[in-house]
């Protein structure tokens, strides 16, 4: 059986499993992707690649922020799916990952922002 | 082309830390600078060498963005655009009026605020975030993962004005002193308004983002030469190949 290739390198895992969850911070919006992400949840050293991973799981989070399912993943479902499920074994302590379900209030300030352009 | 770090003047030095850096590795030049007979003596500024401390240090601190004229349209929060500048009679003759005449014809002046710097750096990668001060949802992340790419990772204008994306982003390149060479990606343009154009067929150019990316490429003198859809992973890009204007 082949083992799947890490997500993560071992210098940016390190430094996403030392990430720590930080309960009062206030979502950000990426008016990019169209997710909320939250600063706790990007370490301030990590390459590029591991920007890219941290892209996939909060994309993939933002369908279930909105009560959607990997199946409606705008590009390639079975993909984020896939590296969603490795994520939670490769950095099971990640904060992103205590934050599936929104607040009444984050899920307000997520609506106001899915509603028009914020990046324009 | 290469990214650009520019320290010899390409973008005049805003940020107190790139003031502070500057002065510093002035300071050190200067007293470095002594010949083999142990006589000390002024060199020229080494641009090399002030690029290699900037590396070092990164960029941090606060940047005054360059005065842009901007000018709020009439109760919306937006700025005014091209078009509507010319229906007011120009950008010379708004220029020109003051607070007051600008009132009467009910238009008021927008400056950016000033932008507090991160960067850091990894091997040859560098990621530079600009976050608008007082305003803590506004805020620009890059990374230029390897020479002459340019990835846009985050953006969000916060409550500033709509129309003000492509200053914010051109601003917060100018403030980090470093340049996109050949090309942009804009990385997970899944937001709504992109994914429903790109499903109505819309071509990568005429996607608001695309639009954004574009005016910021012209504030800082660059053209984009082709515009592309490129499909990685779970993740659906605007590549943008741009060159010196």
């Amino acid at each position: 059986m082949t083992q799947a290739k890490q997500l993560f390198k071992e210098i940016d895992r390190e430094s996403v499993e030392s990430l720590v969850y930080d309960p009062s911070l206030e979502p950000n919006y990426n008016a990019l992707a169209g997710h909320l992400m939250w600063f706790d949840e990007l370490p301030s050293h990590i390459t590029s690649a591991g920007i890219d991973v941290l892209s996939s799981l909060w994309v993939a989070r933002s369908l279930m922020h909105r009560g959607l399912t990997f199946s409606d993943h705008p590009v390639n479902p079975e993909y984020s799916q896939r590296v969603w499920k490795q994520a939670i074994q490769e950095i099971p302590n990640w904060p992103g990952f205590q934050r599936l379900k929104l607040s009444v209030e984050d899920q307000k300030y997520y609506a106001e922002m899915l509603e028009k352009n914020h990046f324009a | 082309m290469a990214v650009f770090r520019p320290t010899g003047g390409r973008f005049p030095c805003k940020s107190a830390g790139c003031e502070a850096y500057e002065k510093l590795t002035g300071k050190l030049i200067e007293k470095l600078a002594v010949t083999p007979e142990g006589l000390a003596v002024k060199v020229p500024r080494d641009d090399k060498l002030l690029d290699s401390v900037a590396k070092m240090v990164g960029r941090s601190g606060e940047y005054l963005p360059e005065r842009k004229p901007m000018f709020l349209a009439p109760g919306q929060n937006k700025i005014l655009n091209e078009r509507e500048i010319e229906a007011f009679g120009g950008l010379k003759k708004l220029e020109s009026m003051t607070d007051g005449e600008l009132a009467g014809i009910g238009l008021k002046r927008f400056e950016m605020p000033k932008l507090k710097l991160e960067s850091d750096e990894f091997g040859n990668e560098i990621s530079i975030k600009a976050f608008v001060k007082g305003d803590n949802k506004a805020w620009i992340h890059a990374s230029f993962p390897q020479q002459g790419t340019m990835v846009l990772e985050h953006i969000n204008i916060g409550s500033m004005p709509e129309g003000t994306g492509a200053h914010l982003l051109a601003e917060a390149l100018k403030a980090h002193g470093i340049l996109p060479g050949d090309r942009i990606i804009l990385k997970t343009v899944v937001n709504p308004e992109s994914l429903q154009a790109i499903k109505e067929g819309a071509l990568p150019q005429n996607t608001l983002i695309s639009g954004m990316a574009g005016k910021a490429l012209k504030q800082l003198g660059f053209k984009a030469n082709s515009y592309r859809y490129e499909q990685n992973g779970d993740k659906l890009n605007i590549v943008i190949e741009i060159s010196k204007q």
